[in-house]
């Protein structure tokens, strides 16, 4: 539930991050029509709705699935409002299963969602996506990396980091990845969005190049775990997996609220941000972190899941406008919601067997990156 | 005070700026003139803190090469020269852009909404502020920005101390109308108590609008003072390589250059028939 908690109170503290005077003054009537407009009002109350789908979604996916185990029978004996003593296959079911896939679907979604939002303000175009430049592509290797090597030639890291090892590796080859792409594609504080591609790409391919020769120094086991993290999918969330990527995950949406303002001045491009007061270096160093971050602990836990980062966005960018105070949080409850609704259609649509979710993603998120392309041609051909 | 001293920068081994010693005082307008390719863009961007250099410029003795970001954006705001943006933003949240870093007082005396609105009143975008930036012309996008940028130094004085706007080309896309009505805001930030140092292409605006010139030319001062004394027909014939010829008008004492003036030139327009 503390999940929960966190989603909601990051739409509060964004309203309490803006102060006072947009919502005071509506004594003018130019202001009154001017504050009409204003979108951050409609951002807010999307914000709102998209905390109480959150919850409804969250509530479903806890309900659903191939046993009939119900939720409200868990939740009213957990309460202790009805005399029930709680069913054991009840219990493991919902407690064991259900919630920590519904709470890591949640994590990896926001995750990702958000890594791609400030992924797209950092590079100032909306086609950047950690799973398309490579960035993911990096944390994979570094994940694979500690799969593959963590007992042999890597021991003595994964013995200081425990289970923090494959996140922790995933978030240095994201990292690396991220640091490659900025240097190769930004020139004088632009960056050129074919250089951008066209370098994600290759970054891509030497990325999965090294985790092929990895794959193929793996023995056995290590192929099946390879195989299952590859696929992309949340059928293996356990509360181990969530106490190894929580955390990661957590910490880089509670500091997206110190993001929005920067990310809006860098719209502008690095130099008249740094005019505005924004430190850009540091800011830079700070957001390459924080996609690694996510993206990394994402990837480590789940394998590829594509394009949320991209939809997500978008689709917001569309409703909202491109006000990163708001587009980050929201694009957090969003991205959490669409990987909720994706697993429930990976889980249901061949039960009792399943799909990986990250085949699900890719197959509605593909056409809506074709789709954002073709409108955005122009921006390419700058 | 924006005091540059010695002031050198080097892109690789080609040498852009070499030794620009100039001080501007505080409550004047700056104009920095020169062909172009002479770095004048490169000097602002020095001055903004944007590119390392060698020497020493100071803003209010604040050493720009190592002042932090926000530091200096108190003290000055830049207008760039041109502005292409990654998102479809309205008028309104650029120009609020400018807040990002206000002193905060200032925040709180006034309604940042109703600065933003002033702001765009002023540079005559009133009612704009609802559209998307990315849909208004050159010209109206460089007002944008001359909003937003009025917006982060909107009182001239901070703490006794006067702050500048650094315009780079302020009126390069504009009409006659809106470049004297930017002009005058300039003037009307200087009048008080603020600084301006701008940019400028048009000579007849710069001998109209400045109090001091700074002439560049292959990236040295070539000549610097009041525009009377800079902008003289020897000066301006040998930085331009073009013979120009510079006017008075009779009354008040108005400098003016009319390219038709220049000695040598021949009318290419044609005569109407008959």
């Amino acid at each position: 539930m503390w999940v929960i908690q966190m989603a909601l109170r990051e739409p509060a503290s964004q309203s309490g991050y803006r102060s006072g005077p947009l919502r005071s003054g509506f004594l003018p009537l130019f202001s009154a029509v001017a504050h009409k407009a204003d979108r951050s009002h409609l951002a807010r109350l999307v914000i709102v709705c998209l905390v109480m789908l959150l919850i409804c979604v969250f509530l479903f996916s806890l309900t659903s699935g191939a046993s009939d185990a119900s939720v409200w029978r868990l939740v009213l004996a957990l309460s202790g409002l009805t005399p029930d003593r709680l069913d054991a296959l009840d219990r493991i079911v919902v407690l064991d299963i259900r919630l920590p896939r519904a709470i890591l679907g949640m994590l990896i979604g926001a995750a990702l969602a958000v890594s791609g939002a400030i992924m797209q303000g950092l590079f100032r175009n909306p086609l950047a996506d950690p799973g398309i430049v490579g960035v993911s592509s990096g944390a994979g290797l570094g994940a694979v990396s500690f799969i593959v090597l963590g007992s042999t030639t890597l021991a003595p890291i994964t013995a200081i980091l425990g289970i923090y090892a494959v996140p922790l590796g995933a978030i240095f080859g994201g990292a690396t990845a991220t640091v490659l792409l900025y240097r190769v594609s930004t020139r004088n504080g632009a960056t050129s969005v074919a250089t951008m591609l066209l370098a994600g790409i290759a970054l891509g391919a030497m990325a999965e190049a090294l985790r092929g020769i990895l794959v193929f120094w793996s023995d056995d086991n290590q192929l099946r775990d390879l195989t299952f993290w590859g696929l992309g999918s949340l059928a293996g969330a356990t509360w181990t997996k969530i106490l190894a990527a929580g955390p990661i995950i957590v910490a880089v949406l509670l500091a997206t609220p110190l993001m929005g303002k920067s990310l809006n001045a860098m719209a502008l491009g690095e130099a008249p941000a740094r005019h505005l007061g924004v430190p850009v270096q540091r800011f830079k160093n700070l957001a390459i972190i924080a996609v690694a971050a996510a993206t990394g602990a994402a990837v480590a836990v789940s394998g590829g899941i594509g394009f949320v980062g991209i939809v997500v966005p978008h689709l917001l960018r569309l409703l909202i406008g491109p006000d990163h105070r708001y587009l980050l949080p929201a694009a957090a409850l969003l991205g959490a919601i669409l990987l909720l609704l994706a697993d429930s259609i990976a889980r249901q649509i061949v039960a009792p067997a399943e799909l990986p979710i990250g085949i699900v993603t890719a197959a509605i998120g593909a056409p809506f990156f074709l789709w954002v392309l073709l409108r955005k041609r122009s921006l390419l051909e700058l | 005070m924006l005091v540059a001293q010695q002031l050198c920068v080097h892109f690789g081994a080609r040498s852009i700026l070499k030794d620009i010693s100039f001080t501007t005082p505080p409550g004047k307008f700056c104009a920095i003139i020169g062909p172009n390719g002479c770095g004048k863009t490169t000097l602002m961007r020095a001055l903004s803190g944007d590119i390392p250099f060698s020497g020493e410029a100071k803003l209010h003795g604040l050493g720009i090469s190592h002042a932090k970001s926000w530091e200096l954006a108190l003290l000055r705001a830049v207008l760039p020269q041109a502005s292409n943006l990654s998102f479809p933003f309205t008028v309104r949240e650029i120009v609020k852009l400018g807040l990002t870093t206000g002193v905060a007082e200032e925040r709180d005396k006034s309604d940042p909404s109703e600065l933003c609105e002033l702001a765009l009143g002023q540079v005559d975008l009133e009612g704009f502020g609802n559209r998307f930036y990315q849909e208004l012309s050159g010209g109206e996008q460089q007002r944008v920005q001359m909003a937003r940028v009025l917006c982060q130094v909107w009182q001239p004085l901070l703490d006794g101390k006067s702050r500048y706007l650094f315009l780079d080309e302020p009126i390069s896309s504009l009409d006659i109308k809106h470049q004297i009505q930017i002009m005058g805001i300039a003037r009307d930030y200087v009048a008080r108590g603020g600084s301006v140092l701008a940019i400028l292409h048009d000579l007849n605006l710069t001998a109209m609008f400045a109090d001091t010139v700074v002439l560049l030319n292959h990236g040295r001062v070539f000549a610097h003072g009041s525009p009377s004394d800079v902008l003289t027909t020897e000066n301006l014939s040998q930085v331009y390589q073009y013979p120009l010829a510079v006017n008075t008008t009779p009354k008040a004492p108005n400098i003016f250059v009319l390219p038709h003036a220049a000695s040598g030139h021949r009318s290419t327009a044609e005569l109407p028939p008959g």
